[in-house]
């Protein structure tokens, strides 16, 4: 009785990106309280897979379950507000906004006191709670990723979608961002992880996908993976 | 002196209305990335609403909110015009959309409306019986009690941007609509929002207007666009606050030229000083910024 477990279960979904079909046939579950991780180059599906997800992206066929519901088709601020929440590449933090309002905008469909999230995000990171009244658009990458992290969680997701994270960011503040992941999972959240840089994910989370071109060629367990020769060769440089 | 501060008034007061005006069209390119053209045309479609409910009525009180529900009501009905157009992208296609609406809607008031002829307010909203008088100047009530009013509209609609949740969203959209959409803030109903916002704007400045120039026509709409537009572009396309500066220096420039220089050379000089301008910094005094 796996089925009952699924946070997420996508089933043979396809998508296109204007007239290219971006991923083909993509099959992919998480269960409660795992890290699974998304492997593959640049341009393989993996960003479009999570945009289908949250509705963004129209699938073309197949289904999204989330929670034991039925998403395919609805609405992206309803499929938010039934508790997946995303950090798009690089932050994507509002720059010509204050902290305090990007992390405010992460709670756009919580309904309940808002002050207590704020105030569990400042005790998280204190960093935020000092620079609270500071433009966005002035702090560095591994800062905008804390802000964007942070106003994730203001909605207190069940599932929380990374999309390239450590992209662009110092081997230190990548060391940190992983270990600020990991320590979310203690805490309980499932999340679902996408990486060009596939050992570090491996390294970190309990199964992997691999995608190319659009399509999922293998999957399992991150230890097997890193074993497997194929994966060796291609993602962890021989 | 006394005709000095006369002249500094008016200006600042026509400068407020055209700041209005620059910060409803500014609202629409910043949300959904068109230059509604049609924008000051139907403002003062919503006077001769006004004026029509005026008449019909002789209530003051119901004209004003006709006036200021026409100017919703307009707006938010020729969103769904706009938004294929919007979805897609093709921007100029919508530019062509909004003058094609701006034709039309200058075709009604010239032919239909009052026999083409320009409609006049009753002197009595005016309020131009009563002045303030300096010296050998005067300054009509009219024309201070629509400055203040344009001030404490403008006061309101910054507190709303800047100070409440659906402010905020509507800043969220403007700077980041695809992050915005991925936070589950729906991208439609904003739109539609600032467009219904556009109108409520242009439905008070339409009674601003009213009462400040007593009169209407069919031609105004097309001169407050091409003011409107100047200085979009001296400010900095989508600058909200920097239009707002720039529009209250523009009005008070026209102003200060309509008191001293004979014949009518308040467009020539204005727009000399923002193609100087725009000479020298072409991107806009303030650039695009939020």
């Amino acid at each position: 009785m796996e089925r009952i477990e699924n946070v997420l279960e996508v089933k043979n979904i396809s998508a296109f990106y204007g007239p290219i079909r971006a991923i083909r046939d993509v099959c992919l579950e998480i269960h409660e309280n795992e890290i699974v991780g998304l492997v593959g180059a640049n341009g393989a599906g993996k960003s479009t897979l999570m945009k289908a997800i949250l509705g963004i992206r129209k699938c073309s066929t197949g289904s999204v379950v989330f929670m034991g519901r039925d998403i395919t088709g609805t609405s992206t601020p309803e499929i938010v507000s039934s508790g997946i929440a995303y950090v798009p590449e690089g932050g994507g933090v509002f720059p010509f906004m204050t902290i305090l309002e990007n992390l405010q905008l992460g709670a756009v469909h919580y309904k309940g006191d808002i002050n207590e999230r704020l105030a569990e995000t400042f005790e998280r990171f204190p960093l935020l709670k000092k620079r609270q009244q500071q433009q966005a658009g002035t702090l560095s990458g591994g800062q905008r990723q804390i802000v964007a992290i942070g106003r994730a969680l203001m909605s207190r997701p069940k599932l929380i979608m990374f999309d390239e994270p450590s992209l662009g960011l110092a081997p230190k503040v990548v060391e940190e961002l992983f270990r600020l992941i990991l320590d979310l999972k203690e805490e309980g959240y499932t999340i679902l992880l996408s990486e060009q840089n596939a050992r570090k994910t491996l390294q970190h989370a309990g199964r992997a996908y691999v995608f190319r071109t659009g399509s999922v060629i293998l999957h399992g367990a991150s230890a097997e993976l890193l074993d497997n020769p194929e994966v060796k060769q291609a993602y962890l440089g021989g | 002196m006394e005709a000095f501060i006369s002249y500094l008034i008016s200006g600042i007061q026509l400068g407020v209305l055209y700041g209005i005006v620059t910060i409803g069209f500014n609202l629409l390119i910043l949300v959904t990335g068109i230059l509604n053209f049609a924008y000051s045309n139907l403002l003062v479609l919503s006077m001769y609403a006004g004026w029509v409910i005026l008449g019909a009525t002789d209530s003051i009180m119901i004209a004003a909110i006709g006036t200021v529900l026409s100017g919703v009501l307009i707006n938010a009905v020729l969103t769904p015009l706009f938004l294929p157009f919007i979805k897609k992208h093709m921007h100029l296609e919508a530019l062509v959309i909004s003058i094609g609406i701006s034709l039309i809607s200058v075709e009604i008031m010239s032919h239909w409306l009052n026999l083409g002829l320009p409609i006049a307010f009753p002197r009595s909203i005016q309020m131009s019986d009563s002045a303030i008088r300096f010296g050998l100047a005067s300054i009509g009530i009219g024309k201070l009690i629509t400055l203040l009013l344009g001030i404490l509209l403008l006061f309101v609609f910054f507190q709303f941007l800047y100070k409440t949740k659906r402010g905020r969203i509507l800043r969220a959209v403007t700077q980041d609509s695809e992050v915005a959409e991925m936070l589950g803030i729906s991208i439609p109903k904003t739109m539609f929002f600032s467009f219904a916002l556009g109108g409520l704007l242009a439905g008070i400045v339409a009674i601003l207007m009213a009462v400040s120039l007593g009169s209407a026509s069919s031609e105004l709409g097309d001169n407050i666009t091409l003011m409107c537009l100047a200085i979009l572009f001296l400010a900095g396309i989508g600058n909200l606050k920097g239009g707002l500066i720039c529009a209250i220096f523009v009005g008070t420039v026209e102003g200060m030229v309509m008191g001293y220089l004979p014949g009518d050379w308040t467009k020539a000089f204005a727009f000399s000083v923002i193609l100087a301008v725009l000479l020298f910094k072409p991107e806009g005094i303030f650039g695009t910024q939020h």
